[in-house]
């Protein structure tokens, strides 16, 4: 084992994993997940770059392998990994974990393949808890560097080719191959197609067909590098600035980064979620509350928060929406989300609609939105990390580190943020949110999610109940295409 | 002693006052660079600063070095930004700013932009 290459050792890994080997707290996390990213591509398929995806994928007409979500059109297996899996980041409405957003293209590589292989809720599960484990410690291999979050695309292309693999049936040396594919054509986003336009829902679609692309080629026989990850020109030397590479089978099977999902119940940046439950919590004291009597908000959040609010800022005004058509860069506005739900009492894709966007009288309220750097909020990332367990970052550079260690199912974390509300009559409304909904450490049930969206694309309530239970049951499914036919319209 | 220089003195003395208590959160950006973050700061109206801001000592230098990371901004951006009325990234993306060796140093960049707002948030 200790001669193998990294590559190799996660496809002995991904072929010898089987269901009674996962722990049932981890199934669990992996249904949620899938419940969360279904009602994510429901509500990014009625955005308009989520309608353009689907227009464009089902103009080419490809072979009926899998359906596209919830159209419940058929196309190649491939081209329906793309299309949900771009969908899926439509408005930032997925999910993340240690290190980077999986669930966008873990759930929709296992449903087509699966769909089309006709394969069981088991073997789905299996899949799907595979693609995150291994693209979750990818991302965490390359987390000093300069891409984050999202734009650490190219761990869907090795969450593709072992999800792929493992339901293919691929052995060793083919899953080997396929990681080898994949990461030989790393894929590295430009933020400037990132913050804005429609072009950032492909930063996962493409790389996770390429993902499952890669499996097929292995399956006949192309090659791949086996050292492609540890090589001196192997992937990690080229994409970090300090290459953490062991990290990528840390204690694989013996730790579970799908425990550290953090759900999103909002669209948006995960850094909005700290915020957006602040505001809830305000409206819920104050539900009469009158934007028009508003005379500042100030949202105290970390440094990452702002970061991203920075990088957006050009890109949400009204100005750049009516030339662009675009919520992308909203989803990281803090100024946005915070007037559009002190108008609208709730933060929904309805808030995201191309009307919606464009109503000045949020982005008048937005402009009395101030952003403090909180330097207690800051340290609150931090201090999350010791509640895992994770040593100084001097001790994981030096590889003095295993996430056997972290206590991973006791993960807590700290995107908080604090708002102050002042009112014209000197009224001062308070609210303080640490550990964000849906995170770890404040979990609630991701059955809610995918009810608001469903009814929003006018599921009837007997389907939504009967997806909710066949997913809860998953692992009794013989075959997924009877869950895909309560995914989608017909 | 240019008002540039006096505000970057500023922030200096701040991260020395924190490394030296050992706060762990300017430790930990700068471990993950051993050598910390070096870069030059470049005043359109013609000053020239090196800063260098690691675990042991951080500190301002009149000047340029040979490091990566080079920024340029008019003066009134620069005093703006160490007072913490804007972060140096909102410059950046506002095309106030321009930056030479972004590719290699686009981490560092956003972390020395992050590190200004703490500290200008102190100052405040």
């Amino acid at each position: 084992m200790e001669k193998m290459t990294l590559a190799e050792k996660v496809a002995h890994f991904a072929v010898n994993l089987n269901y009674e080997a996962i722990p049932q707290r981890v199934v669990k996390r992996a249904k949620e997940q899938m419940l969360g990213i279904i009602a994510a591509i429901y509500a990014g398929s009625e955005t308009l770059p989520g309608k353009i995806i689907t227009k464009t994928v089902t103009e080419w007409g490809e072979r009926e392998e899998a359906s596209l979500i919830p159209s419940g059109l058929k196309t190649s297996v491939r081209t329906a990994v793309l299309a949900n899996s771009s969908i899926a980041i439509a408005l930032d409405y997925d999910d993340y974990l240690l290190s980077g957003h999986t669930g966008n293209s873990a759930v929709p590589i296992s449903l087509a393949l699966g769909e089309y292989l006709e394969k069981s809720g088991k073997e789905i599960i299996v899949a799907q808890i595979l693609a995150n484990e291994i693209a979750g410690r990818l991302g965490t291999s390359v987390f000093v560097g300069p891409q984050n979050g999202q734009c650490w695309s190219y761990i869907h292309l090795i969450g593709g080719a072992v999800a792929a693999g493992k339901l293919l049936g691929l052995d060793e040396p083919q899953i080997t191959n396929a990681i080898g594919i994949a990461l030989s054509q790393s894929t590295f986003p430009i933020l400037r197609g990132f913050m804005g336009p429609h072009s950032k829902l492909l930063t996962t679609g493409i790389p996770a067909q390429l993902g499952v692309q890669a499996a097929y080629f292995a399956k006949n026989g192309f090659t791949g590098a086996a050292d492609i990850i540890e090589n001196p020109i192997g992937f990690c030397n080229m994409m970090a600035d300090i290459p953490l590479q062991f990290m990528v089978t840390s204690a694989l099977g013996e730790a579970w980064v799908t425990d550290t999902i953090c759900y999103k119940l909002y669209p948006g940046c995960a850094y909005i979620d700290g915020i957006a439950d602040c505001i809830l919590k305000i409206l819920e004291k104050d539900p009469s509350l009158n934007p028009g009597g508003i005379e500042e908000i100030s949202v105290y959040t970390s440094i990452l928060t702002s970061v991203m609010n920075d990088l957006a800022l050009p890109y949400a005004s009204l100005d750049y929406l009516r030339k662009e058509k675009s919520p992308v860069a909203l989803n990281f506005s803090i100024p946005y989300n915070v007037a559009v739900m002190l108008i609208d009492k709730e933060l929904t894709p309805k808030q995201f609609t191309e009307e919606r966007i464009l109503d000045p009288k949020v982005h008048e309220l937005a402009k009395k939105v101030r952003i403090v750097n909180d330097i207690s909020t800051s340290m609150d990332i931090l201090e999350a990390l010791p509640s895992i367990n994770i040593p100084s970052l001097k001790d994981i550079i030096k590889g003095k580190f295993s996430l056997k260690d972290a206590n991973l199912e006791k993960v807590k974390v700290g995107f908080g943020a604090k708002v102050k509300i002042k009112m014209k009559n000197g009224k001062v409304l308070r609210a303080a949110q640490k550990t964000p909904l849906g995170s770890p450490g404040n979990y609630v049930p991701l059955e809610n999610k995918y009810r608001q969206e469903a009814i929003a694309i006018n599921f009837p309530e007997g389907k939504i109940q009967n997806t909710i239970k066949l997913v809860d049951s998953l692992e009794e499914l013989s075959n997924i295409r009877e869950l895909i036919s309560q995914f989608t319209v017909s | 002693m240019s008002a540039v220089f006096e505000r970057i003195k500023k922030i200096i003395d701040i991260l020395n006052t924190y490394l030296k208590k050992e706060v762990h959160e300017f430790p930990s950006f700068t471990e993950l660079y051993p050598l910390g973050l070096r870069l030059n700061i470049r005043v359109k109206e013609g000053e020239k600063y090196y800063v260098a801001i690691t675990p042991r000592k951080s500190f301002v230098k009149k000047g340029t070095s040979a490091v990566d990371l080079n920024l340029e901004a008019a003066e009134d951006f620069w005093l703006g930004a160490f007072e913490g009325k804007y972060s140096v990234i909102s410059g950046v993306m506002a095309k106030r700013v321009k930056v030479r060796g972004l590719r290699s140093s686009f981490m560092p960049l956003i972390m020395f932009s992050s590190i200004i707002s703490l500290c200008s948030t102190i100052i405040r």
